[in-house]
């Protein structure tokens, strides 16, 4: 009776400190609040980027804390599973040099030295050489690198790197040169200037000499024939093939919301 | 004695690289065409020439050097660039900022109020001390409106970060005050992003002075402005000297 009577005891005295350690907490944080479950990203029409309307975008993936060590990880394995591994180095047996013993065993007052192919020696051949094609391609769960392509679009997005290109309930009309994708069209049927209206919207933003990246949602062939000038800073990628590299590489990146939307549902862990 | 009379031959003998002419005959033409060669002359007689100038023959006066100096035309490259730059001039473009980045805070205030009285302001307000202007946004839609009119005016795209953060018309303001006003954004360098940016008014103290970064870029365009100056005073003493002697002559 008496064992049960204690344990009575214990459990309210745990209950209470509970209470109380709930309660207290309330009062020591004031103003606490629960984090914004939304960011905003305005939604642009393109190339004159001019807003047409706000769209939330969840905070997991526009607004996730700085994740270094996934990045890292992300990054690293990207550039493993580029590499082609299409070296040859050869081995002591396809060396070229004779099996000749160089010195005698003994007596000569150097070193032990075998043939002239050892690994050890100059223009010796390869230890543990490999023939291709080499496998340098290493493995990471799915979960963290999407964790992580999620990442370096917050990064970039806190940096104010990102624009938004699209026409989903729009506030505001789109102009008549302007289009809610990324696409770049001649200005008339007559004349070919694509080009020229690429490099216009490059001066008007102060983008020239920028690395630039473009997501789109589906190929966009006036993008990418009018880009072609400035092939060395502009990255055109297709939402499925995006990678890590590719987003933080580039100094601004404008993304279709769809190709956004893609990117958010699929790595959303 | 056999191999030192060989190398001899061989020391004597030129090795020639050019290629056989065909048109040997030409060789016979040139000289039945040729000049007859001017008597020698004195050398005192030559400086005397050259000195009094009667030397200089036609021949001389009207060659030109062909050096990258005397290419008075235009570069092609250049043409074609300036063509281009025209074109892209021309190109019609939706131009909803403004061209001129706002760069005081006067201007600022007054795109700021036109931009509140112009899309939430049910009032119309004249100054930016007004307590209207720190109430939050009362809708996203309001929010929307307010801040496309302040970037089409001020000229500068705010971050969609910033766009979530900043709740009300006068936090817009300090922002601008902070990043483009102050002339941060001017200062930005993308290869350096957190480089610290010191001036005199960064330190009170007297005992502290800030001595201002000269980039390379500035050293080099003021060593070649000293350069071409060094240059042409050099130029104009060599021409003074000249006639100076020519007078005393």
């Amino acid at each position: 009776m008496s064992s049960c009577g204690t344990s009575r005891l214990l459990l309210r005295s745990i209950q209470s400190i509970r209470f109380q350690s709930s309660h207290s907490a309330a009062q020591v944080l004031p103003h606490a609040s629960l984090p914004p479950v939304f960011t905003l990203a305005t939604l642009r029409s393109f190339p004159s980027l001019e807003p047409l309307t706000f769209v939330p975008v969840p905070a997991t993936v526009f607004d996730a804390p700085l994740r270094r060590d996934l990045l890292w990880k992300a990054v690293v394995y990207e550039n493993d599973n580029k590499r082609v591994g299409s070296s040859n180095p050869p081995s002591r047996s396809e060396n070229g040099y004779s099996r000749r013993k160089l010195l005698p065993q003994k007596g000569s007052g150097k070193a032990r030295a075998g043939d002239a192919n050892s690994p050890t020696r100059h223009n010796g051949s390869r230890a543990l050489a490999r023939s291709a094609p080499n496998d340098y391609t290493t493995k990471l769960p799915q979960k963290a690198y999407s964790q992580a392509i999620i990442n370096a679009l917050s990064y970039q997005y806190r940096r104010g790197n990102i624009y938004v290109i699209g026409g989903a309930n729009p506030l505001c009309e789109t102009h008549d040169l302007d289009l809610n994708e990324l696409e770049i069209l001649p200005t008339s049927l007559e004349h070919d200037n694509g080009d020229l209206v690429f490099e216009k919207f490059l001066e008007t933003h102060d983008l020239t000499r920028d690395t630039l990246l473009f997501i789109v949602n589906a190929p966009r062939a006036g993008l990418f024939r009018y880009t072609e000038p400035f092939k060395d800073d502009v990255n055109i990628v297709q939402k499925e093939f995006v990678d890590v590299n590719d987003i933080l590489k580039a100094r601004r990146i404008f993304v279709e919301l769809e190709a956004l939307e893609y990117l958010a549902v699929t790595h959303t862990v | 004695m056999i191999s030192r009379s060989a190398n001899k031959l061989g020391a004597q003998r030129g090795l020639h690289s050019s290629l056989r002419n065909p048109d040997f005959m030409s060789w016979f033409k040139r000289r039945q065409n040729a000049k007859p060669a001017e008597p020698t002359k004195d050398t005192k007689q030559v400086i005397e020439e050259i000195e009094s100038g009667e030397n200089a023959s036609a021949a001389s006066k009207n060659k030109m050097r062909l050096t990258e100096d005397s290419f008075i035309g235009q570069e092609l490259g250049a043409i074609n660039k300036a063509e281009r730059q025209a074109a892209v001039q021309h190109i019609p473009f939706n131009k909803w900022l403004s061209s001129t980045k706002v760069a005081s805070a006067k201007t600022l205030d007054d795109s700021l109020l036109q931009a509140y009285n112009s899309t939430i302001g049910k009032i119309s307000i004249s100054s930016v001390e007004d307590e209207s202007l720190a109430l939050p946004f009362r809708d996203l839609i309001g929010k929307f409106h307010f801040t496309k009119a302040l970037q089409a005016a001020t000229g500068v795209l705010v971050p969609d970060y910033q766009l979530t953060r900043l709740q009300s018309p006068l936090e817009f303001r300090d922002f601008y005050l902070k990043e483009v006003v102050s002339g941060k954004l001017a200062k930005f360098k993308e290869s350096e992003p957190n480089a610290i940016d010191l001036d005199d008014t960064s330190y009170t103290a007297k005992s502290i002075q800030v001595v201002k970064s000269v980039t390379p870029k500035d050293q080099r365009r003021r060593l070649s402005k000293i350069l071409l100056e060094v240059e042409s005073l050099e130029r104009e003493n060599a021409r003074l000297a000249l006639e100076k002697a020519r007078q005393a002559a």
